[in-house]
This record gives structure tokens, C-alpha cells and sequence, in this order.
């Protein structure tokens, strides 16, 4: 679908930026599967290509895919391509997604999509499932607002809501109601949908593999952060039998923001001016020379929790 | 333990009333013949038999199914084929057709108050005869009888089954002309496999032709075709498109060489599940054929009435995640047709190589597509830039209110009533877009 470069210029949503680093991060202990630049990665790279850049750049892959459903300004997007290694791939992910997954070869799958979560979506976690080889990744990012619930009748609302989102069957007739103020409930309703819809396209596309090309998908990332709108990204690394020692030298698990269950990792971003970041960065680790009448405690923490992946934005004329 | 005498015993036994409705009860009549030349086939199969001949004998006062395909052994008639159900014990017949032991009886029972079942092999001539309402009454026996026969009534290998007295209902079904019909285009369907390879069926006198499914194929279009094994099974996936038949386009789903589902258009064969979408009109074109063999027929996915597919079976799981798979790249280009259609109709693109590519393509049998592992197709024309911004809206409304709409806007033609009302409706509603 993406559509929202029109909305935002990714490059200057902080967390966003943030997010696409750590990504970077775990992509690139997918070596112990194999070379990264025999990788083909497939994603929504808007009008601004951020994820392509970075990619193309730090991991060193060419085999690259935009899926893109804004077909009437077709010209702007192929004038935007900032490599000419870049495939356009016109009109909608779950129409597109057919075509692309037939291919051979391991790949990175990137569904940003920018509005809330939909139906359509877990379609296209089917379409991948069914095809991605060991060693690939399917990640997915959407909005996850709370769900507002009418109070007079609760259980009929929610019901109705979510079963709107992704369809009856994942939806049991007498759901809990209590809890879905937070924004958090919901991420982790549809993280279960969504873990549901892989392991049955797997269970099914194992019935026919040998005992060690069968696949199981892990869950890597479970980020949530909030440039505006709050916003889920899930990763899964996918991985045959034949394959479990080659996912266990990743090492994933080194990395601090790798989360494998139903914590999510909050990407925060503080919100300080430049002398402050360079202070605290002088300063670091030690909390006691923090000025308390200047910095709060979160903007603090969260600076340096993340500093790595900071991003350091400053304007620039552009004419 | 507890102690087994007449004394606590609890009577638990079937009837044979209900045993009869509840055998005959889910079968169409139709399809419970089938099940009789399922058995002749089966029967030609173990003789090696090529070229065998049935013909079947369908009208108000009779019923008959005569075969030459190699006759019945008396031995196994009077051990295995007149139970009820394969015993365990009972000899295998590789590849069969005809799995669960119910078939002909089921049949006979559903159409027949009387009937009898004769059969020549290996020079022994007999017949079964069977009063049902009889056997009915005999409430502790199951046994039918036979009676030897002189060699001249049949010739070596050939059996021929014979309902003496049709039951009423069966009756008024077989004197409507429709029926046979009906019956004949089943049976063109259900073995067009069969009949293209040289089993001969005739209904009523008249030779049935095979009904045979078609793919179109060219250098530009291709046929994807995909071979697994699955636990002992072997699998055969093609697929591909042809001419656009609404009520034709689907899967087609073969278990040991006898069609069980013919056009499946619903989920049971993929249909609106796991980014496939629902069947439509736009993927009227669509042909697939998925095929079950296994020397053991107890694996496949077939139901007992062989009117569909076992979804529960694990083996068709299996073959349903590649058929999903397989499908997926054909309905993508049925996408990309039915939108090029659009655009051709709108005046934005000149050039339609999809539509043109189907159209170009050599219709040929299914079974004779070359073998491909993937979906070769021509890339799609996308409009212009400049042809896709602009659209025509086109609409009807009464002419009393267009000619006051007109009056209005001062102006003389609908085209400027249409343009001047959208022109207006924009500029108040949507002015800041």
C-alpha cells in the first residue's frame, strides 16, 4: 500500500530512524545464513527510499523491490529511486506480493505499511509465509492506536472492532474486554494473529518438507514507538531444522533491543536541543552529574539507552 | 471383567432398515452408478486390462451395468465382495478406484428391491440373486446365495449386474430424459482420464465421449507444473488459463484417475484463504488440475461418496499448501487482465498483451502442457501518466431534472451540466484538497 510519503518525510521522524538502524542491526547477523549482498529486499520505499539507502549502503544488497500503489505519479517515484538497481513494483502489496514471492533466493521483507492494521495485511503475511526461504525475514510496522470502546456495550463494540481488523475467526465470541485501553493490548491481540497466520501456512508447507528442511519463524523484534501516531514493527527470522545452528551463531539475542515475547521494546526518543545531547554524552554513565533542573530523568534515560542510534539532525539549505 | 452370559446381555446390534437408510441416505443417484463403474475399472486395472468395454442399461423398467473387464472370482464374492465394507483381511487391489468396501452395495440398495449380480472368470459362471425385502426379513442372516451357471450365459471375464425390480423412486427418476443426461455428462467428466486412454462407456447404446480439460499455451504463456510426494503419494499440480468459461474455471481433483471434484471454486480447494481471494468472474479463465496416485487407496483425500475432497486428510493439507502456492502467480496475471481491460476501455492504454497473450495461445489438453516449475507470462502496459489523470464519471438521471439542472447553469448540453455540477460540488466540498 504505502502511500504516506505524502503524509511525512520518514527521514525526519526520529524513532523512525531510530527503528531502521536497530533493523540494519539484526540484518546484518543474518551472514552465519549467508552473504548479505545475495539478499533481495523487498519494501515500501515511498518517495524518500530511506530503508533502501541504508540497506543498499550497510548491508551491501542490490537486489532491491519497491511495492508502491501510487501508479498515477509513476514518473516522481522512478525520479526519487536513488539507485538505479531499485525495481518499482506498481499497485497493491497483496496484488504485487503474488508475483515477487515466487522468486528463489533468501530475502528481507519489509511491510511498513502506514495506516492501522487490516485484514488485507495478514493476507500478505500468508502470501510471504508461504514461500520465504530459511534465513529470511518478514517484518511488518503498522499504526496500533488504542481501540476506543463504547462503554455502554463493551463486549458487542470490541467484538465488532476487531473482528473488523482481522476477520471472525481470530476473534473468540466471548473476548475479555478488560485492558484494551492501552495501546499495548492491542499490539500483542494482533501479534498473536499474526503469529497465528504464520504457523498455519507453515504447518501446512511443512506436511510435504524432510524432517530437516521443515521451517519454524522466530520472533526477533517487537518494537513500539510513536513519531506521532503509535506504531507496532514485529520481525521474524525464519530458519529450517537443517538451518537452528546457523540462527543460534546470529546471536540475536546480544543485541538489547531484540525482543522475543510479549514485552515490547519502546523506541523513546528525548527531546533536547544539541548542546544538550552533547553535555549528557560527555557525562555519561555517570547519573549524579546530571543537572536535575534541566534534564528529566526520561529524556536522560532514554538518550542514553539509544545514543547509538540517535540520529543527529540539523537543517540544512537546500537551494 | 464382567461376566458375558445371556443373562446381562444388552442387544446391540444394526438393524438392517437402518443400516440400508443410513448407507443409501447421502448419495445422489447420480453418483452411486459411478460407483459401479468404478468397480468395473477397478476390476480391468487387476486384469491389465486396457480396452474394456461397460455399458449401462438406464431406463423406467430396468437398470443393467454389463463389463467385460475380467469377471469376479467366486472365491472373493463369496469371502470379501458382497460384505459390507473391506475387510481387513481382504486382497488389495493396487490403485484402486472403488476404496470402501460399500460401493455396489450402496448402489443397488439406493435403486433396487431386486437385483442380481452375474459373473464369469476363470470358466466358473454365477449368479447372486437378491430379493432385498426379503433378506430385509431375515433378521439374523447377512448371507445372499449364488446358483453355478451354464458357460453359455456369459462370455470369459465378463459380469453384468441387472436390477429386476427398480425401486419406485428410482423408477420415476430413470424415465425422466433428463437423468440420462445428466448421468452421461457425469460420467464424460468423472473419467475423462479414463475414457481418453481407451475404456470404452456406453449409456443407453450411445458411446460417451471424454469431457477433457484444457490449458492454452504458447512461448509467451505458460503452464506451471509441480510434482511432489508426499508420504507415499505422488502429487501432480498444473495450472494455467484458457478461454474464459465461468461455470469451467476452478480446480480439478483427481484420486487415482477418477475425478472427485470437478471446477472447485470454494475454499475446500484454496479459494479466499491465505491471500488467495474468492472466486470471481475475472478468474473464470483459471484451470487447475490436482492428482492424487497412490497403490494404496486408503491415502487419498477422497470422500466416501467421491463427490470431494477430505480437507481433514494431512496428505491434501500438504498438496493445498502448493496448490495455494502454485495458483498465486496465475491469479496475479487474471488481476493484472481483467485491469487491462478497464484501462482499454477507458481509452488509456492502446496495446492489450495479456488479453492478446490468451487469446494467441494453442488450447491443448491439460495433461500434454509442458512441464514448467514456474508461470511464464508478457509483462502488463500500464497507462501513461498523463492518460491515468484524467477519468470520465458516467451516470444516468431523469431528463425532467437534468433539463432544470441545465436551466440553471444556463447551459445547453448534458456534458456541460455533468462537468459544470462536478466543477461546482468541487469547489465548495473538496476545495482545499
Amino acid at each position: 500500500m504505502s502511500n504516506s510519503g505524502r503524509k511525512i518525510n520518514y527521514a525526519v521522524r526520529p524513532a523512525k530512524n531510530v527503528e531502521r538502524k536497530m533493523m540494519r542491526d539484526l540484518f546484518i547477523r543474518l551472514r552465519s545464513f549467508g552473504r548479505l549482498e545475495d539478499y533481495r529486499y523487498v519494501g515500501f520505499g515511498s518517495k524518500y527510499f530511506s530503508d533502501f539507502i541504508l540497506f543498499h549502503k550497510v548491508l551491501n544488497i542490490s537486489d532491491m523491490t519497491s511495492i508502491e500503489s501510487d501508479v498515477h505519479n509513476r514518473d516522481r517515484y522512478e525520479f526519487n529511486k536513488p539507485y538505479a538497481n531499485i525495481k518499482m513494483e506498481w499497485g497493491k502489496s497483496t496484488e504485487v506480493l503474488p508475483k515477487l514471492a515466487t522468486k528463489h533466493g533468501k530475502s528481507i521483507y519489509w511491510m511498513d505499511y502506514d495506516g492501522a492494521f487490516e485484514k488485507y495485511m495478514l493476507e500478505d503475511i500468508a502470501i510471504i509465509s508461504e514461500t520465504i526461504e530459511s534465513g529470511g525475514v518478514l517484518a511488518l510496522s503498522f499504526n496500533c492506536e488504542r481501540l476506543k470502546i463504547d462503554e455502554v456495550n463493551g463486549a458487542n463494540n470490541l467484538h465488532e472492532q476487531l473482528v473488523k481488523m482481522v476477520g471472525k475467526e481470530y476473534v473468540a465470541n466471548n473476548i475479555d474486554t478488560r485492558g484494551w485501553a492501552s495501546s499495548k493490548k492491542t499490539a500483542v491481540f494482533l501479534k498473536n494473529c499474526i503469529v497465528d497466520k504464520i504457523e498455519h501456512i507453515l504447518k501446512s508447507r511443512n506436511y510435504s518438507l524432510l524432517e530437516d528442511e521443515k521451517l519454524e519463524a522466530a520472533q526477533k523484534l517487537f518494537f513500539t514507538y510513536a513519531d506521532g501516531a503509535p506504531m507496532v514493527t514485529l520481525a521474524y527470522v525464519f530458519s529450517s531444522k537443517i538451518d537452528r545452528s546457523r540462527i543460534e551463531s546470529c546471536h540475536f539475542s546480544d543485541l538489547y533491543f531484540v525482543r522475543e515475547g510479549d514485552e515490547p521494546f519502546d523506541i523513546s526518543t528525548p527531546n533536547l536541543t544539541i548542546k544538550e545531547i552533547r553535555h549528557l554524552m560527555e557525562i555519561r554513565p555517570c547519573a549524579e552529574k546530571v543537572n536535575a533542573q534541566i534534564f528529566a530523568k526520561k529524556d536522560v534515560d532514554s538518550l542514553w539507552e539509544n545514543y547509538r542510534y540517535f540520529p543527529g539532525f540539523s537543517e540544512i539549505e537546500s537551494f | 471383567m464382567t461376566t458375558q452370559d445371556e443373562t446381562n446381555r444388552i442387544d446391540a446390534r444394526p438393524t438392517k432398515e437402518f443400516f440400508i437408510s443410513m448407507l443409501t441416505r447421502d448419495i445422489a443417484t447420480d453418483r452411486a452408478i459411478l460407483d459401479l463403474i468404478d468397480n468395473s475399472i477397478d476390476a480391468s486395472q487387476s486384469n491389465s486390462k486396457t480396452d474394456s468395454r461397460i455399458s449401462i442399461t438406464i431406463n423406467e423398467n430396468e437398470f443393467a451395468i454389463r463389463d467385460n473387464a475380467g469377471g469376479l472370482d467366486l472365491q472373493i464374492a463369496k469371502e470379501y465382495a458382497f460384505r459390507f465394507g473391506r475387510s481387513a483381511s481382504s486382497p488389495l487391489t493396487p490403485n484402486s478406484v472403488g476404496q470402501f468396501g460399500v460401493g455396489m452395495k450402496r448402489t443397488l440398495f439406493k435403486i433396487a428391491e431386486k437385483f442380481y449380480v452375474e459373473s464369469r472368470k476363470n470358466d466358473i459362471c454365477y449368479r447372486v440373486d437378491v430379493d432385498i425385502q426379503d433378506w430385509v426379513q431375515r433378521e439374523n442372516s447377512w448371507n445372499f446365495f449364488f446358483n453355478l451357471l451354464g458357460k453359455d450365459v456369459l462370455a470369459e471375464g465378463e459380469t453384468n449386474i441387472v436390477v429386476t425390480k427398480l425401486r419406485p423412486e428410482a423408477s420415476e427418476l430413470f424415465s425422466e430424459h433428463t437423468f440420462s443426461i445428466g448421468l452421461g455428462n457425469e460420467i464424460a467428466t468423472a473419467y475423462f482420464k479414463q475414457l481418453f486412454k481407451g475404456l470404452t462407456i456406453e449409456l443407453n447404446g450411445q458411446q460417451i465421449i471424454s469431457e477433457d480439460i484444457y490449458v492454452k499455451v504458447s512461448d509467451e504463456l505458460s503452464c506451471l507444473n509441480k510434482e511432489i510426494k508426499i508420504d507415499g503419494v505422488d502429487v501432480s499440480i498444473i495450472c494455467g488459463v484458457t478461454d474464459r468459461e465461468l461455470q469451467e474455471g476452478g480446480w480439478y481433483v483427481i484420486c487415482n484417475g477418477r475425478l472427485v471434484a470437478e471446477a472447485d471454486q470454494t475454499v475446500a480447494t484454496g479459494w479466499g484463504a491465505n491471500g488467495v481471494p474468492k472466486y470471481h468472474p475475472d478468474f473464470a479463465f483459471f484451470r487447475g488440475l490436482v492428482e492424487f496416485t497412490c497403490a494404496d487407496s486408503s491415502k487419498l483425500p477422497w470422500t466416501t461418496t467421491k463427490t470431494g475432497v477430505d480437507q481433514d486428510n494431512k496428505i491434501y493439507k500438504a498438496a493445498l499448501y502448493h496448490m495455494s502456492a502454485s495458483m498465486k502467480p496465475v491469479i496475479a496475471f487474471l488481476r493484472e487482465r481483467a485491469q487491462e481491460v478497464t484501462y482499454e476501455a477507458e481509452g488509456k492504454i492502446n496495446s492489450t498483451p495479456l488479453m492478446q497473450s490468451i487469446e494467441n495461445a494453442k488450447a491443448i489438453r491439460i495433461y500434454d502442457a509442458p512441464a514448467k516449475n514456474e508461470f511464464i507470462r508478457p509483462e502488463r502496459v500500464l497507462p501513461t501518466e498523463e492518460n491515468d489523470k484524467m477519468a470520465s464519471i458516467q451516470y444516468a438521471a431523469s431528463v425532467e431534472q437534468i433539463n432544470s439542472v441545465k436551466k440553471s447553469l444556463g447551459v445547453t448540453t448534458n456534458r456541460e451540466a455533468g462537468e459544470k455540477t462536478f466543477q461546482y460540488y468541487f469547489k465548495y466540498e473538496c476545495g482545499n484538497e
